[in-house]
């Protein structure tokens, strides 16, 4: 995840001190990956010797948020290309199952029921993220939940779909 | 407050159901099911296709008969029933939708949806209130006044389900309701399926997108017609 260009992107709009940024992360994005204080202050320290982004006069905060950042114009030129390029498409697989399953295979367990575990607790996610997202107060919320329960639905269809061809798996992989 | 001693009540159940179809050879769509769904449950059956949800759907609305094994809509048996028995405690009780819709094409859509009044001997006219209600709730207000013949498949699909909630049934069973319609509009007939359980309505649902089994409370899950426990 592009901790730095989140915060790019937060100081394109104004400047900012450390406990701004941390609040401005907080509010959209915590629930995905927490970002700690000291990260904020490592990555602008990074940010700052690359050249993307100035200490420049603000109102400042307290103790450590003395310290105001603006983004310089190399910084939004760094935002732009990141913008502009498509991030990779990285297979979002979920590995340790797919070496579980291959193992389990390879060892003569039965990948079946291991699949329908799997399966079932996938399941009783996807109903909990359900009546969160019905819960849910802010498009935002619904549109995190959304990329969760999708992602869910795509490693269930995988489990699925492998369920059926497990014995032709089993002599790929020589088990 | 339910004592613990209490039965705890029961909509449809399915005792021990094997449902064989035999033609050049015997094929067991259903084999040896039990299942209980209570008021106010919304319970998914889950599996790939050719797994028996169709067919256990049928068998739980009554459209079909258990070959070994019994099937009761609020303590009745469907096989103790004569088919007219049969229908009146469907039209009565129970919801259906398929996924073939039969909207009846020279109709408008709010009649379509009011259609059972004509099986109970009653004028549409009286269910016009009632099934516009309905269709609004759906996001088809707008169109009932439309021929049914002109509606799209997804448009379609939402008037069946209104049909089917007509007679506001104590029982909804639903195969693929949602299988024509894209993601945000399945959303919206899914969470107005979870209100409608959240009221006390029993609701199954057949399903092999596990995105709206995530709405019901449970799922069951088929493969090669037998129940899978995990």
């Amino acid at each position: 995840m592009s901790f730095q260009h989140a915060l790019l992107g937060f100081m394109e709009t104004s400047p900012r001190h450390g406990y701004d940024l941390k609040r401005a992360y907080d509010g959209l994005f915590s629930e995905m990956r927490p970002l700690r204080f000291s990260q904020i202050y490592a990555i602008l320290a990074r940010l700052q010797r690359d050249g993307l982004v100035e200490q420049v006069d603000g109102p400042g905060g307290l103790g450590p948020d003395r310290k105001t950042y603006a983004i310089t114009a190399e910084g939004v030129t760094d935002l732009e290309r990141w913008y502009d390029e498509p991030e990779a498409a990285q297979s979002p697989i979920d590995s340790t199952l797919f070496l579980k399953i291959t193992m389990a295979l390879l060892s003569g367990r039965p990948a079946d029921s291991i699949l329908e575990r799997q399966r079932a607790a996938h399941s009783a996610r996807m109903r909990e993220l359900t009546r969160a997202k019905a819960v849910a107060t802010t498009e935002h919320e619904r549109a995190l939940i959304d990329f969760a329960l999708f992602h869910l639905e795509a490693d269930l269809r995988w489990m699925d779909h492998t369920a059926q061809r497990l014995d032709e798996l089993r002599r790929d992989v020589g088990g | 407050m339910t004592s613990a001693a209490e039965p705890r009540p029961v909509v449809v159940e399915a005792r021990c159901v094997t449902r064989v179809f035999v033609a050049d050879l015997a094929v067991t769509a259903v084999d040896r099911i039990s299942f209980t769904v209570a008021p106010g449950e919304f319970v998914a059956i889950e599996g790939p296709s050719g797994s028996g949800k169709s067919t256990l759907l049928h068998l739980l609305g009554g459209l079909d008969l258990a070959t070994t094994g019994s099937v009761r809509f609020e303590g009745q048996d469907y096989a103790a029933m004569d088919d007219d028995t049969r229908s009146a405690v469907r039209r009565g009780g129970i919801g259906l939708l398929l996924p073939v819709v039969d909207l009846v094409a020279s109709l408008t859509v709010w009649e379509n949806v009011a259609i059972t009044r004509l099986l109970g001997g009653q004028r549409l006219v009286g269910g016009r209130q009632r099934a516009r209600e309905l269709l609004d709730q759906l996001g088809l207000g707008h169109r009932a006044d439309l021929v049914a013949g002109r509606l799209s498949a997804g448009e379609a699909q939402r008037a069946a389900l209104a049909r089917a909630l007509f007679n506001r049934p104590r029982l909804l069973l639903l195969d693929e309701p949602t299988s024509s319609l894209d993601s945000v509009r399945a959303d919206e007939v899914l969470g107005l399926l979870r209100q409608l359980a959240d009221d006390g309505q029993a609701v199954v649902m057949a399903t092999h997108n596990a995105r709206a089994a995530a709405f019901a409370d449970r799922s069951a899950r088929l493969c090669d017609g037998r129940l899978v426990v995990p």
